[in-house]
């Protein structure tokens, strides 16, 4: 059912997402469903940006997220962001692009 | 040479992946847990500390609605807890069950001393920080809202002592309050770095310095009244965390309200609450005494101190021992942190109890079940697009269904809460031969014994309890059926209602809930309700506001409206056409009583489905005197045939839910009139949210109605609503009272709706919904506003608190205002 509310993580340096939710593993992609509500805690030292580089519309999802603050905006998952082949959302650091995440959709 | 190995590639079905977790063994059907609790001691103070912290919890929702199988996910949520976490930073492998805020018991005459510390994890959160409206992708532009009124700053929260009758400002029952959760330290594990530890030499001075000024005092006295009651170090504390880590603004806005002498709004991490739970001892009930109009000040301004300082009169009323509650009410963020949870019953125990105790025994009403019913969910809908519907299901204790255990022949008392920040709970009369109930309380006030023995009100009865509203039921169970085993169990329905066309008779479709399930042992001791004569003696402060007493009228009008041409659920929802914007709503001097006619002028369809906004004021409950429905119904009937066919033939002009209804077996011209509703079922299984309207009947096969219902209703079963009220006088049926469209005199009942002696005490009540007439002519509209009118007696504590709607996510949109209870005096009245 969607509507729910997830967190996601920043942690180390160069940094990797992680889903900071109970059942999935570190290092495994967010599992939300489309118009879940989505926020990304930056435990860090340093400023990061969420981009989104899958679907149909490549753009900044969140204002700059300061160091140990979460993000603004909340962003809610579009299908129209949804990668076709890999069911996945795709999204990287705009400061750091080598850091990259995912968020899995699911029903 | 080895051949490389074949790959099969194999079209193998995807699992289904869904990120939804096993509700587990607690979630439904589970005993219904007892709740912690934070007790008064031995010393009559009520001092704890109060944690609000984040955690992960096992949250139900309910995909199919309310009633059906919950699928569980993982979420964090705000929460109201009696003790430290075991960490501050949770790993995201621990989850628990939902759990509410932990019970909060003690006396009338009491002192509360409480801790706050708001410990959220602000980043476990979409950052709610900027002092505006909490933003998604889709919130607040798509729904329109703007900052106040909005859902804004979810972290940030306060305390709401719902029911009690003490000071509405300072460290008491102020919502003004604005408490960001405390900075943390990502060097130290990231701990908060405000900590009960860091306040409590502060906070104890302060406990001390207040139970020195109200402790023993006995009329209305409030304190602190000026920020410089408290001592230096707590001031400093308190502002250089403000300075340190509040918003930006909040330190300057805190100074400008300090120098104008009154009480800073803003605090980060922590607030001491305390103030004194009054209780009534002298003789003196009327407001209508010369002593009681004529306080002892010496006119405005400094005057209003000297009076709260050192009142030379009893309290007019005192607090009524009861089943009351708390919660978060930071405006902007209290249908979130409420739908997260932070809700906790508040029992305020007194002679109610002592003369229950003398009948059923020594602290009998301690050991009885505390109820709260709330709607869990992780956000406000609005905030990721959506909007509307009946909300999550009703849990009680944390628990879907819980199960209650009684022994047969047993009585209990259940000290109900509906904390639902948007349903109210309609409870079903209980089957003959299975649960009685007589109720014994409503909001926290004891009914009178001539309530309370009056069958018709109080015995078996259905009744609803609106958010905010609570019922202290008497249950008693059937004897144990040794043939019936197991299954000894009977169930507690609820329907889930905002408005009476929620349920039955208006809705005959709706699907009603089992709230809790009560699972009957063997006999115990036989046991009844206590007898009338025995029942709880009532409190002399409590006696009806007469006609005398009151001096002053007041209309407020509430309305969700649609906003051009935003569809629902973009209304804008406002008090006498008014967003909340911190102005006054209504001014009322000081140990006054007034009748106050509350207004509903929401309009169906425009505003989707009818609307009963549930009417709340803080401090002083309310007696109703007139309720005036305008879509009350006189009967409902099922239909004679079948729908055959509906076409959707929206004509120019026309709002486009309008549709052609042909029928067999039917005979519309002689069942409906112009205006009656009318339920169709659709043969799919599907309802309608609303009832259709008669708009024009064409013969006896075919008519044309405003129907909101979707898809094709061929083959419906339908059920025909007849209003109570018409406006067209040639065609009323009997019994049907005429309304006249050009003359708003007549919109009144018809019949008495409130008994004129022995009414009853709330502090929430639904205003009936409006509606809209449409004339056979078909050119006449009118707008015909349901409302009540109540009687409230504004006194002992002056000060400013609010009214609002208790469908939270309204007043978190704005239908909020303010009410200042003054102790003016004219120029003359100096001496």
């Amino acid at each position: 059912m969607a509507g729910q509310s997830w967190s996601i993580m920043i942690k180390g340096s160069p940094a990797s997402f992680e889903a900071d939710v109970y059942g999935v593993d570190p290092g495994q992609p967010l599992p939300a469903q489309i118009g879940d509500l989505v926020c990304w805690n930056n435990q860090t030292g340093e400023a990061h940006q969420i981009f989104v580089t899958s679907g149909k519309n490549p753009r900044e999802l969140t204002e700059e997220i300061a160091e140990y603050t979460s993000s603004f905006p909340g962003y809610v998952t579009q299908q129209d962001d949804v990668d076709s082949t890999t069911g996945t959302i795709d999204y990287q650091c705009s400061s750091h692009p080598e850091e990259k995440g995912q968020i899995k959709v699911v029903s | 040479m080895k051949k490389a190995p074949l790959l099969l590639f194999i079209a193998l079905p995807l699992a289904a992946q869904t990120n939804s977790i096993p509700c587990g063994s607690n979630a439904t059907g589970a005993p219904l847990p007892t709740i912690p609790e934070i007790s008064a001691g031995s010393d009559g103070i009520l001092n704890g500390t109060f944690y609000t912290v984040s955690e992960q919890v096992r949250m139900t929702t309910f995909p199919n609605g309310p009633g059906t199988t919950p699928v569980c996910y993982p979420q964090w949520v705000r929460a109201y807890r009696p003790d430290a976490p075991k960490s501050w930073n949770p790993p995201a492998s621990e989850l628990v069950d939902p759990t509410p805020g932990p019970t909060l018991r003690a006396r009338v005459g009491q002192m509360v001393e409480l801790t706050f510390l708001n410990s959220i994890d602000a980043n476990k959160f979409p950052n709610a920080d900027k002092g505006g409206c909490d933003e998604t992708s889709s919130y607040p532009a798509d729904a329109g809202d703007k900052y106040p009124d909005c859902f804004a700053g979810s972290v940030f929260t306060n305390v709401h002592y719902h029911g009690t009758h003490t000071s509405p400002s300072t460290t008491a029952d102020n919502v003004f309050l604005n408490i960001k959760p405390s900075p943390r330290d990502p060097k130290k594990n990231n701990v908060p770095l405000v900590t009960a530890a860091s306040v409590k030499p502060n906070f104890d001075k302060f406990f001390t310095d207040c139970e020195k000024q109200l402790k023993t005092a006995t009329g209305p006295k409030i304190w602190p009244r000026k920020w410089k009651d408290l001592q230096p170090d707590l001031q400093k504390q308190l502002m250089d965390l403000v300075e340190k880590y509040g918003v930006k603004g909040w330190y300057e806005a805190n100074q400008n309200l300090i120098e104008n002498g009154e009480w800073p709004q803003y605090y980060v991490g922590a607030y001491p609450y305390c103030f004194k739970i009054p209780e009534y001892t002298d003789g003196t009930t009327s407001t209508e005494s010369a002593d009681v109009r004529t306080p002892h000040t010496h006119g405005a301004g400094a005057a209003e101190v000297d009076e709260a300082a050192a009142p030379s009169r009893p309290l007019l009323m005192g607090q009524a021992p009861g089943t009351h509650w708390y919660h978060a009410h930071k405006h902007g963020s209290t249908t979130i942190n409420v739908l997260n949870g932070m809700t906790g019953a508040f029992i305020i125990e007194g002679s109610y109890d002592d003369d229950l105790n003398a009948y059923y025994g020594v602290n009998w009403t301690q050991k009885q079940p505390v109820m709260l019913i709330q709607q869990l969910g992780t956000g406000p809908s609005l905030l990721t697009g959506g909007g509307g519907g009946p909300g999550p299901d009703f849990s009680v204790n944390g628990r879907l269904r819980p199960v209650v255990t009684m022994a047969g022949n047993s009585v209990q008392m259940w000290r109900i809460v509906n904390s639902a920040s948007r349903a109210g709970a309609f409870f079903v009369a209980p089957a003959a031969n299975t649960l009685q109930w007589r109720q014994l309380a409503q909001d926290g006030v004891q009914f009178k014994p001539e309530i309370y023995g009056d069958d018709d009100i109080s015995l078996n009865q259905s009744f609803l309890l609106a958010s905010g509203n609570r019922a202290d039921l008497l249950v008693k169970a059937p004897p144990y059926n040794s043939a019936q085993g197991a299954t000894n169990t009977y169930d507690v329905y609820v329907y889930n209602t905002v408005d009476p066309s929620d349920r039955p008779p208006q809705k005959p479709t709706a699907t009603k809930l089992t709230l809790v399930t009560v699972q009957v042992t063997a006999d115990g001791p036989a046991m009844d309700f206590i007898p009338v004569d025995k029942a709880p003696t009532f409190p002399e402060f409590l006696s009806d506001i007469t006609d005398e007493e009151i001096t002053g009228t007041k209309i407020l009008k509430f309305a969700s409206s649609p906003v051009p041409p935003g569809p629902p659920p973009a209304s804008v929802q406002t008090i006498d056409g008014k967003l909340f914007d911190g102005e006054l709503g209504a001014v009322v001097e000081l140990n006054r009583a007034e009748e106050w006619k509350i207004v509903n002028e929401t309009y169906p369809p425009s505003t989707s489905n009818q609307i009963s906004h549930p009417f709340h004021i803080h401090i002083n409950p309310f007696q109703i005197t007139e309720i005036f429905d305008p879509n009350a119904p006189l009967s409902v009937t099922p239909g004679k045939g079948t729908v055959a066919t509906s076409t959707q033939k929206p004509k120019q002009g026309e709002p486009d839910k309008r549709k052609t209804i042909t029928g067999t077996g039917t005979s519309f011209t002689k069942d409906f009139k112009i205006g009656d509703s009318i339920w169709i079922n659709d043969p799919a299984g599907k309802v309608a949210d609303a009832p259709g309207m008669v708009r024009s009947i064409t013969s006896d096969t075919e008519m044309t109605v405003d129907v909101n219902a979707k898809g094709n209703l061929t083959g419906g079963t339908y059920q025909i609503v007849v209003p109570q009220y018409t406006i067209e006088r040639a065609t009323a049926r009997p019994g049907q009272c005429v309304l006249n469209p050009a003359d708003p005199q007549t919109w009144k009942p018809c019949t008495v709706t409130v008994p004129p002696q022995d009414r009853i005490w709330w502090d929430v009540f639904s205003i009936p919904s409006g509606h809209t007439f449409y004339g056979a002519d078909a050119t006449t509209k009118v707008n015909i506003p349901g409302y009540f009118k109540m009687r409230s007696r504004f006194v002992d504590y002056p000060g400013y608190f609010v009214l609002h709607c208790h469908i939270l996510a309204h007043e978190d949109r704005g239908m909020m205002t303010v009410v200042e209870v003054a102790p003016l005096q004219t120029p003359y009245s100096h001496h």
